[in-house]
């Protein structure tokens, strides 16, 4: 699951921020990881001389909050076990057998109530 | 959001937790005129100290005490569970007491009230009496099927044709207990007590108490000495004799009675005395009215926070509503009080903490209406108001200190025996000067509106108020009996309300029905990321993007492929529009498909090219080859014959020489059939080479031969190739004529290419090709024999440059 999510988060992150974003393979919406702001990202922008310093340092930070946004995501998101897609919590259902996404669970006609709404 | 639930706790303690809790062995006095009983009672229950009750009967029960009441209280009570013993020992019935040194009337019964024209009271006004008389009246006046609308029409007709008090002790006829008349005229009064005909009720005083009571013996002897009828029906002396008509309850009557006496209180002052028609009437009256304005005050503050644009606006609103909701929670908090106490006295006080501050309040709104918000200068005029607030309010709560604004007597009942001091004239001058100052600066705003609606309103609202106060001064009913704390809410809500109509703050009404036909997705996010208004197409904005976008405006945010938010920030939010890329996208994949598709198609053409080219140049080796064939043939087929025939042939040397001439001119024929597909030019020097060559093999054959080319530079393939084949066919000629020596020179004269021969015989008897002078003369040259008297010449002329202008 870790590795499926981490194949799945999108870099949206800036100069100033690191965020991340998720798209649900049912509904198509992207969830997005909470924002997480640069350390440096102030004197970043009046150090040229230390560009090489904390282009390292923004790479460090990024993996973490990489790291960070996919535990985020871990708790919103499942891996549907028939189509082994990854689908948001409005579009997982809990169903009395197994747990399905909306798309599974309406082709096998298992009723279900999504795990948020 | 902690500190509101903090105050919303204090408030439920402060409603809840506030009455004493006291325990003990007491014995109180509930019911009004119960106090005879009592005190007759105490000796008689060793270790009980008599009180009077602090709350309510069946509070006072579930804390220990002993309570002396009447049947109608304790029977019910106890059959929901409050007070498990009741003990029963005085049988009080309600009568007519007529004072016979005031009226010689003949009085029998309840009927009999209403002729006499004499005015009738009851001997208290208490809600418990209440109850009691008119049960007593109901049954009275109807013993099978009693019911209270008889009794109130009773009371009312007796109202407005003699006349009825509830507190009339002082009336000539009066509607009591036994006992309590009987105590009258054992205090020297003269009254006749009269059980009516038409029936009476008797009810049971007695104990009612949580716990079992140990009286000691004698208490009868006690109640008769103390002039107390016995439960039993035993009476002292001085009752009347005759109690036929008197019915008590039985255990199935109660339920019957408490819903034919329930609201007495109520109904007596609105049908019977048209009192209180505008006001609350009764305890639960009050109560409830208390909380249903307090709630209707909130959902207006609500309302209008929504409607506010001005966040100072905004904040005289909430003060506003807190101010009414204190003022009414305090005011019903002070209600539930048992006593006329000092709390209840401090809880008095406390309402000018909420009714002074109104003006002060109403006064700061309309300072800040025509100001910008957040003007500083704004505060300077509005401390001497808040400072005269704050001071009126110190010298009201410190009245008990020096009694400048409310006068009454220490100890005394001051609720109902109080008078105002100068303090507050001047507290209330004060408060009347900033309403005044308030209104005067509404109208004045009023008539500056642009709007005819702004002149009106606040117009409106100064008129309907003068009204009010002209009918409270008239004491007309509706603004006399209405309840003035609440008049004086409507009329702040309404002054606002008129500002609010009147355009002079400005608000967000018409907001809800722009977001309602806004084309675009548009959404208004508050601080917490919550919806506070959107367009009807516009999707939701789930937590994530709002707090990414809160994180980062200025980049727009992807809610799907075809959607897309961007964000600007308002004040208190955000405002999130979305962007429809479907037809974007759509047009970017018509485009990717184009593109493909055309790419495909060139593909395809390019592929179709080079098939045709291919297959054109096919064709053109396979017609080259055939034009090739059809210009070789004939030299091949001679060539062949040749071949065939040199074995008879008697010089074959020279024939020999012939065909290899033969084939010398079809390879170079071969290599100019080739250059002139190739469109290039041939050098001078290469022709003459080829001259030379031709030559070379006519020597071999006997044939002297000698070739010269001039400058000539390059020729075009097909002038070159007729020059060649002239130099072949005179060679040919003069081989097998044997007219040796042969000499042969090609030069350029002027535009003229000419290619002379001087052969050693007479040409005069050959004729070169037909093919040769056809090309000859397709080119508009000419071949002409010469002779020259001791020689023959042949010349070809050519244009240089190819065929001539003629």
């Amino acid at each position: 699951m870790t590795s499926l999510l981490s194949s799945h988060l999108e870099d949206c992150s800036t100069s100033q921020y690191f965020c991340f974003s998720v798209r649900c393979e049912v509904c198509g919406e992207y969830w997005y990881s909470s924002s997480i702001p640069f350390s440096k990202a102030a004197q970043a922008a009046q150090h040229q001389e230390k560009k090489e310093l904390y282009d390292a340092i923004y790479q460090r930070e990024k993996e973490r909050a990489k790291l960070a946004a996919g535990q985020e995501a871990r708790e919103r998101f499942s891996q549907c076990p028939v189509c082994r897609r990854l689908v948001c919590d409005a579009c997982f259902l809990i169903c009395d057998e197994m747990d399905l996404c909306r798309e599974c669970a309406a082709r096998m006609k298992e009723p279900g109530e999504p795990v948020a709404t | 959001m902690k500190r509101r639930w903090s105050l919303l706790l204090l408030l439920c303690l402060l409603l809840t937790g506030c009455s004493a809790a006291t325990s003990g062995e007491h014995l109180i006095s509930a019911a009004e005129g119960s106090g005879a009983y009592s005190a007759a009672l105490l000796p008689f229950l060793p270790g009980y100290a008599l009180r009077d009750g602090e709350d309510t009967l069946y509070a006072e029960v579930s804390q220990g005490s002993a309570v002396t009441c009447f049947d109608v209280q304790a029977i019910p009570a106890m059959a929901r569970g409050v007070g498990r013993y009741w003990y029963p020992h005085v049988l009080a019935t309600v009568v007519l007491a007529v004072d016979r040194t005031r009226t010689d009337a003949v009085i029998t019964g309840w009927n009999s009230l209403r002729e006499i024209g004499v005015p009738v009271g009851m001997s208290s006004f208490s809600v418990v009496r209440n109850m009691l008389a008119m049960g007593a009246l109901s049954y009275g006046l109807d013993p099978e099927k009693p019911s209270k609308r008889d009794a109130l029409d009773f009371l009312e007709h007796l109202c407005q044709s003699g006349g009825f008090e509830l507190d009339g002790s002082d009336a000539p006829v009066l509607i009591c207990l036994d006992y309590e008349a009987a105590a009258w005229n054992r205090d020297g009064g003269t009254y006749e007590i009269i059980v009516p005909v038409e029936g009476t009720l008797s009810y049971r005083m007695g104990l009612l108490s949580d716990v079992p009571l140990t009286l000691d013996p004698g208490l009868d002897e006690a109640l008769l000495a103390a002039g107390l009828p016995l439960e039993d029906g035993e009476k002292p002396s001085g009752f009347p004799s005759d109690y036929r008509s008197a019915r008590t309850l039985s255990e199935e009557d109660y339920d019957r009675f408490l819903i034919l006496t329930g609201d007495s209180s109520r109904d007596l002052r609105r049908q019977v005395f048209h009192t209180r028609l505008y006001t609350t009437a009764d305890m639960r009256e009050h109560i409830l009215a208390a909380l249903l304005i307090t709630a209707a005050i909130l959902l207006w503050k609500g309302t209008v926070s929504h409607r506010m644009v001005r966040h100072d606006i905004r904040r005289v609103v909430n003060v506003l509503s807190w101010l009414m909701v204190g003022w009414l929670l305090l005011r019903l908090f002070k209600y539930q009080l048992p006593q006329e106490g000092a709390l209840c006295r401090v809880c008095w006080y406390g309402y000018y903490l909420f009714q002074l501050a109104l003006p002060v309040a109403l006064l700061y709104l309309t300072e800040i209406l025509d100001r910008t918000e957040g003007e500083k200068r704004l505060l300077r005029p509005l401390w001497p108001p808040f400072v005269v607030y704050v001071l009126s309010v110190l010298l009201v709560m410190t009245n008990d200190l020096h009694q400048l604004v409310f006068r009454f007597t220490p100890g005394g009942s001051w609720a109902s025996d109080y008078c105002y001091g100068p303090g507050y004239w001047i507290v209330m001058v004060f408060s009347l000067l900033f309403l005044a100052s308030a209104l005067w600066r509404l109208l004045r705003q009023g008539c500056q509106s642009p709007s005819p609606r702004g002149r009106f309103l606040p117009l409106l609202f100064c008129t309907g108020l003068l009204a009010y106060l002209a009918a409270y001064i008239k004491r007309v009913p509706l603004a006399w009996e209405s309840d003035l704390t609440v008049n004086i809410c409507i009329l702040s809500v309404l002054f606002f309300e008129a500002v609010l109509h009147g355009g002079l703050i400005p608000v967000n009404t018409q907001y809800q029905r722009l977001f309602a036909s806004a084309p675009i997705n548009l959404t208004l996010l508050d601080a917490d990321g919550r919806t506070v208004l959107s367009s009807p197409g516009a999707r939701p904005v789930s937590r994530s993007v709002w707090q990414r976008l809160r994180t980062d405006m200025q980049q727009p945010l992807l809610r799907d492929r075809d959607t897309q938010f961007h964000a600007v920030p308002v004040r208190s939010g955000m405002a999130v529009w979305q962007e429809d890329l479907s037809q974007l996208n759509r047009l970017q994949k018509e485009s990717q498909d184009m593109q493909t598709r055309l790419e495909a198609a060139n593909a395809l053409l390019r592929e179709e090219g080079e098939v045709k080219k291919r297959l054109l140049a096919a064709e053109a080796n396979r017609a080259l080859f055939e034009q090739l064939d059809r210009d070789m043939e004939r030299r091949i087929a001679s060539l062949s014959h040749l071949i065939e025939a040199l074995p008879e042939e008697a010089r074959p040397g020279n024939l020999t020489a012939y065909i290899t001439l033969c084939l010398c001119h079809i390879k170079r024929r071969c290599n100019l059939f080739f250059l002139a597909r190739q469109g290039e030019p041939l050098p001078g020097d290469e022709l003459g080479m080829y001259l030379d060559e031709l030559a070379e093999l006519a020597r071999y054959g006997g044939l002297k031969t000698l070739l010269r080319c001039g400058q000539i530079g390059a020729l075009k393939i097909r002038s070159a190739a007729l020059c060649y084949d002239f130099a072949f066919e005179t060679i040919s000629w003069a081989l097998r004529e044997e007219a040796s020596p042969l000499m042969g020179y090609l030069e350029k004269e002027g535009s003229q290419l000419a290619f002379r021969f001087l052969p050693g015989g007479n040409p005069g008897r050959w004729q070169f090709s037909r093919e040769l002078t056809a090309a000859v003369s397709a080119l508009g040259g000419q071949i002409v024999c010469k002779d020259l008297d001791d020689a023959f010449g042949i010349c070809l002329t050519l244009p240089f440059g190819g065929e001539s202008s003629d």
